[in-house]
């Protein structure tokens, strides 16, 4: 449970992380755990995301769970002070939904056990 | 609308390419020797110590050591097939790490209880056997310990035997909870982070075997005369996968859109280029395997079953962080050093040291060309000592050292760029 949770928390650090480095000074998340899931949605307005940056955002998050690769790599989330790699992030999470309306970038990851 | 049966071959493109590799060099084996030599050779390599630095084409021959390389790679292939993994970035790179240490220490024999102790590790978490997959293939890092333990030649050989398989089931089994908590020190600059947890495993073993009076001698089998042959396989295999590249999926101008989208990316785990770029990945693979094999004859180097697992780690990598971008500076930076420093320049441990100091290209990749050169020459100078501190049992010896130069450069750029920041500012 403690391993659950961790990761939970390493996912928020990565979402944090992303809108902190794209220039948002104001950031609401919100982590529901569920019975068998747990889903972040973080809410924040980036002041520089550009088109392309957000349809990468897109992609990697996209990327289909990969339990191999988690196993090995999950420590790896949340720890980056510069780039990060987003792909990893995708493949710790199920689901994912990125909207950018009205200035406000809204990421919403839900994971499965 | 998108065809099933197109999709079909497209999801499994990269097993179909590491069967037909196997194939090939199955075939690649019987041309070049005979069956008595390649049956006798491959008797030899089963049975050898595999410390490093032992080139399985010295050990057993040219034959044999392909078809080494094949057997293993073809029971790899069956082990993620069999147990669900689909095709990614990770999995590729893992299969064609796979196939160049079949050169260079990871034989069947050896595999086999280091598997085991994974499997058993996946029985024991009441996880899925997939989920360790990865690891069940990179904790070959510490093949040598299964080998050398059963053939110590000072015991009986079952006694040695059940030593060694016993030792390899116990690594295999603590080797996925360690590793994954190594990766976080050097915080994924590291490409070869299995190597730093085997490193530091190896090293207590080795230390502890030590102490007791059991010291383990290094090794030095490697080689020669081989270039014009294993040069023309190399090319050949660079534009095939050139051309699995070009030519597969959405077609070449597609293909290379997605490619030179590559570049940007500094490379550090996780990056997963097959996710992103899909079959376009292979032109990447293509050129690196080409750029490594040119490297090694460029410095007077032999192609060898040392330089060869170099070599294969560089395309494997090819779809999981190194790029053309983030490879030369590392390279650059181990050459100059490789050159000056004391032991001959073209010396298998300094070779070896060259090719895998692109585990650091990330840091290349994110701090620029300047950075990359430093850690790249600090890289070989860590590599040709961290060895004799595991003993030559960790066959990743590079993925030790360069954790290492990760772990103290990481700090040391990070401030560096805040501080220029700040100025700038």
């Amino acid at each position: 449970m403690k391993t659950k949770f961790q990761k939970t928390m390493n996912i928020a650090s990565e979402l944090l992380a992303y809108c902190h480095q794209h220039g948002a000074k104001e950031f609401h998340l919100d982590v529901m755990e569920g019975s068998g899931s747990v889903s972040l949605t973080m809410r924040a307005s980036p002041e520089d995301v550009t088109d392309e940056q957000l349809e990468y955002l897109k992609t990697a998050l996209s990327a289909p769970r990969q339990r191999e690769v988690e196993q090995d790599y999950w420590e790896l989330m949340g720890g980056s002070e510069g780039s990060s790699e987003l792909t990893l992030l995708g493949m710790l999470c199920d689901e994912s939904e990125v909207d950018y309306k009205n200035d406000t970038l809204t990421i919403t990851i839900k994971r499965y056990d | 609308m998108e065809n099933p049966s197109q999709r079909r071959f497209e999801i499994q493109l990269p097993y179909a390419i590491m069967l037909a590799v196997n194939i090939a060099f199955l075939a690649f084996a019987f041309v070049f020797d005979t069956p008595e030599n390649i049956i006798d050779g491959f008797g030899r390599i089963i049975t050898s110590r595999v410390i490093l630095i032992t080139d399985f084409i010295a050990v057993g021959g040219i034959g044999a050591a392909f078809v080494n390389v094949a057997i293993v790679g073809l029971a790899s292939l069956l082990m993620l097939i069999g147990s669900k993994a689909k095709p990614s970035g990770a999995t590729i790179m893992a299969l064609w790490l796979t196939a160049g240490f079949a050169f260079f220490g990871k034989n069947i024999y050896n595999m086999i209880p280091l598997t085991v102790g994974v499997w058993l590790f996946s029985r024991y978490k009441k996880e899925p056997y997939s989920n360790y997959s990865l690891a069940s293939l990179l904790v070959a890092t510490l093949s040598p310990v299964v080998s050398e333990m059963s053939f110590l030649g000072v015991l009986s050989r079952p006694v040695e035997i059940g030593i060694g398989v016993s030792l390899g089931v116990l690594i295999g089994f603590i080797f996925p909870a360690v590793s994954a908590h190594m990766v976080r020190m050097h915080s994924g600059y590291d490409l070869y982070s299995m190597g730093f947890a085997g490193g530091l495993i190896s090293m207590i073993l080795s230390t502890s075997l030590s102490s007791f009076g059991l010291r383990v001698l290094p090794v030095s089998v490697y080689s020669m005369g081989n270039n014009f042959v294993l040069a023309i396989l190399m090319y050949t295999i660079s534009v095939a996968l050139i051309c699995c590249g070009l030519f597969s999926g959405e077609g070449v101008k597609d293909n290379l859109a997605k490619f030179r989208k590559l570049f940007s990316h500094s490379g550090r785990l996780i990056t997963d280029f097959y996710f992103l770029y899909k079959n376009s990945i292979y032109i990447n693979m293509g050129i690196l395997c080409a750029f490594a094999t040119t490297v090694t004859l460029a410095i007077g180097a032999e192609l060898n079953g040392i330089s060869f697992a170099g070599i294969f780690t560089m395309v494997g990598f090819g779809c999981f962080g190194k790029h053309m971008k983030n490879v030369p500076p590392i390279l650059i930076g181990a050459i100059v050093s490789a050159y000056f420093n004391v032991w001959y320049f073209t010396t298998p441990a300094n070779v070896a040291a060259i090719l895998f100091s692109a585990a650091l290209a990330p840091l290349a990749g994110q701090f620029g060309w300047i950075w990359g050169i430093i850690a790249g020459f600090l890289h070989v100078s860590v590599a040709m000592h961290v060895g004799e501190l595991s003993g030559g049992m960790n066959l990743y010896n590079n993925g030790f050292a360069a954790g290492f130069i990760a772990m103290i450069l990481l700090p040391i750029i990070t401030i560096s760029e805040r501080m220029r920041k700040h100025h700038e500012d």
